[in-house]
């Protein structure tokens, strides 16, 4: 075991805070406050704790660091993205200070004692490991995937810093954390990959649920389809029943001569009303939509506004090709859209949805408006969680949007709130 | 300057009906208008607007023009070839998806030809008294707009509502929040500052539009643009930011 003087573990802890902080700061990604006066304010907050606990309980530091840092950053609440963030964040610190130990232990192995050179050496090294992972973390996007609500990832992360904090906590109280810091690393290694397989396992296996809801929705959609389609095949043959009766009229009032005005129209009046008929026309212009999907879905929709009595106008004239975005997700753009839009119709007690889809060579666009009542809470306001127009209700669903958004570099969401408030969804197709 | 009309119909007194309705108006209305071109003929449409190139003309185009250009294929390239071009729809009822048509060549208006005489004329005086509104709008605000692309779509936002720019969670992607509006695109936030539109960067993260600030608070380095949005400003931005706010002649100190 190595011994160090007061003075150099007293930089030594400094340097070690100062660059975890660096490396926390480079892959949480932008937040909402200030960041380099709060880390200055953890920095020194965590290096007098630890200087006056640490030799009472050696946990203590790691969990006052991740507390006062989630306390600090958090910006909803859970705020799973910044507390696996965290998390990971120490973890891989962690690892980076056991590597570089494993490292050059050859190399020091006959010292007793640690000077400032050597301890500052290792510390260098560590940051060019770290800010090596920070970029890889950052071209990876690995933050998307952290962003999720994903408390499996916290809890698999708690569980290897707590194998990783006893390592150094035993090490250090038996005086064996070089003699055992080699078949501990293996051991963690082995542990990590068990961690990550049953971490791709259950990704795998909520992907199969998706699917699966998808499945039942589209079967729900059929029924949908089945009974709608069963429904205008009953009026159609009514229909055609009343037609050949009215025609067969015309044609004897034609030849007794008392064909007259007020009967062409009568007649153009019955067909007329038949043509008329909303869903007719959304079926013809949802026939454009290939991916069957998302047509059923959307079908799906426009029954639910009829029966609702939710006014509406569906117009898709152009077709519109399957796109790289996952239709689960398409899926629930899309619906968490149209219902913001007819709670405010809802709401309003009046005016109608409108949804228009289009695609050019260049890009596809979903357009929902809705009629609105403007007042002073602003765009972002809407669309952050938990907020609403309304007392009451969560206003979960453009939230959901921005989150869905954020996976997809060729995704934009654009919002609008004049007249009309619009949600606008644009999927660059090159 | 005046501002050619071109008119295309496919049907003789229709076009003799509408060239009659134009120049009435021109007469008593339109000392920026003149009579550009009347025809049944897209093809001659096209020819004119090669030879001449128009900036801002006024397209009246029949729907179904009984050729194989519809009067959308001829819009679009009325459009790509002068972009200002207001162009006006003469359709039957129930004929047009307005919507797709707005999208792919944003015409000014669509004109029922099975109407009244009277209210049919009534429409096109309309028309062109709101192309008229524009063409003046346009030169006023010129210069004043930031314009960005996503896809084919280009967008103008007027400076006056612009309330900030700042990245966006997704890399390379600004955020624009304006008065009533916020959008997303691929851009930098140096870019932006290079506009020249009278935009502050107040921090690495934003650039403000100090027109549309409310209040400026020194003691927590916030700038409000209403009473729930408000950014940080760095650490020797206050100062800058101050002569700026007293150059415009407000008063916004907390």
């Amino acid at each position: 075991m190595f011994q160090i003087s007061s003075k150099v573990f007293l930089v030594n802890l400094l340097t070690e805070l100062i660059i975890y902080f660096i490396f926390f700061s480079s892959i949480i990604g932008k937040r909402k406050k200030d960041i380099l006066i709060r880390n200055i304010f953890l920095i020194v907050l965590n290096f007098f704790s630890t200087v006056l606990i640490y030799d009472i309980y050696e946990f203590i530091p790691t969990i006052l660091l991740i507390i006062s840092i989630y306390f600090m950053y958090r910006e909803s609440n859970p705020d799973y993205y910044l507390m696996n963030t965290v998390l990971i964040s120490r973890i891989i610190f962690d690892f980076a200070t056991i590597a570089v130990r494993v490292i050059i232990l050859p190399f020091i192995i006959n010292l007793k004692v640690l000077n400032i050179f050597i301890i500052s050496s290792e510390n260098m090294i560590v940051l060019i490991i770290l800010i090596v992972v920070s970029y890889f973390y950052r071209k990876s996007n690995l933050g998307n995937i952290i962003s999720g609500r994903n408390y499996t990832l916290s809890i698999f992360s708690v569980y290897i810093l707590i194998i990783l904090e006893s390592f150094f906590y035993f090490g250090k109280r038996t005086g064996t954390t070089n003699t055992i810091i080699l078949g501990f690393s293996i051991f963690l290694l082995l542990q990590l990959i068990f961690i990550i397989t049953i971490f791709i396992i259950q990704i795998e296996n909520s992907k199969m649920r998706a699917r699966r809801e998808l499945i039942d929705n589209q079967l729900s959609n059929l029924q949908y389809y089945t009974d709608e389609l069963e429904q205008n095949q009953r009026e159609l043959n009514k229909f055609r029943h009343d037609h050949t009766n009215m025609m067969l009229a015309l044609k004897s009032s034609y030849i007794d001569g008392t064909i007259n005005l007020a009967m062409i129209e009568d007649f153009d009046r019955y067909s007329s009303k038949y043509f008329e008929g909303e869903i007719v026309d959304s079926m013809g212009d949802l026939l454009n939509i290939d991916d069957p999907l998302i047509k059923g879905f959307l079908f799906m929709k426009l029954v639910q506004m009829k029966h609702d009595k939710i006014d509406y106008e569906f117009e898709c004239k152009t077709t519109i090709s399957k796109s790289n975005i996952e239709t689960h997700d398409m899926i629930r753009i899309l619906g968490n859209s149209i219902d913001y839009a007819v709670q405010e119709i809802t709401r309003m007690g009046t005016g109608k949805v409108e949804i228009f889809i289009y695609q050019n060579s260049e890009e596809q666009e979903f357009l929902i408006e809705n009629p609105h009542m403007k007042n002073e809470l602003d765009i972002d306001y809407y669309i952050e969680e938990g907020n609403t127009s309304r007392k009451g209700h969560s206003g979960f669903g453009l939230s959901n949007v921005k989150e869905i958004s954020e996976k997809y570099g060729n995704l934009f969401v654009q919002y609008s709130a004049t007249e009309k408030f619009s949600t606008r969804i644009m999927i660059i197709m090159k | 300057m005046s501002y050619p009309i071109i008119i295309c119909e496919d049907n003789q007194s229709q076009l003799n009906m509408l060239q009659g309705i134009v120049e009435n108006y021109i007469m008593f209305h339109g000392e920026h208008f003149r009579l550009g071109l009347k025809s049944q003929n897209p093809d001659e449409v096209l020819k004119y607007i090669s030879n001449y190139k128009p900036n801002g003309g006024i397209y009246f185009l029949d729907y179904d023009l009984s050729h194989n250009l519809t009067g959308i294929d001829l819009a679009e390239k009325i459009r790509a070839s002068d972009v200002q071009a207001k162009i006006i729809f003469i359709t039957t009822h129930g004929e047009v998806a307005p919507k797709t048509l707005k999208r792919r060549v944003e015409p000014l208006a669509f004109i029922d030809k099975n109407q009244h005489f009277d209210e049919f004329k009534a429409e096109i005086a309309s028309s062109l008294s709101v192309a008229q509104e524009r063409i003046a709008n346009a030169n006023a605000i010129q210069g004043k707009n930031f314009s960005f692309k996503v896809g084919s779509q280009i967008y103008n936002i007027k400076l006056d509502d612009i309330l900030f720019f700042e990245p966006s969670e997704i890399p390379h992607r600004l955020v624009l929040l304006t008065k009533n509006a916020k959008f997303e695109f691929y851009g930098k936030l140096s870019e932006v500052e290079k506009t020249n539109l009278g935009l502050y960067r107040i921090s690495r993260y934003c650039i403000v539009n100090p027109e549309n600030i409310t209040l400026i608070d020194y003691k927590t380095r916030d700038v409000y643009f209403d009473k729930k949005i408000n950014r940080r400003f760095s650490l020797g931005k206050g100062k800058k930011l101050k002569e700026i706010i007293a150059n415009k002649g407000m008063n916004l100190d907390y």
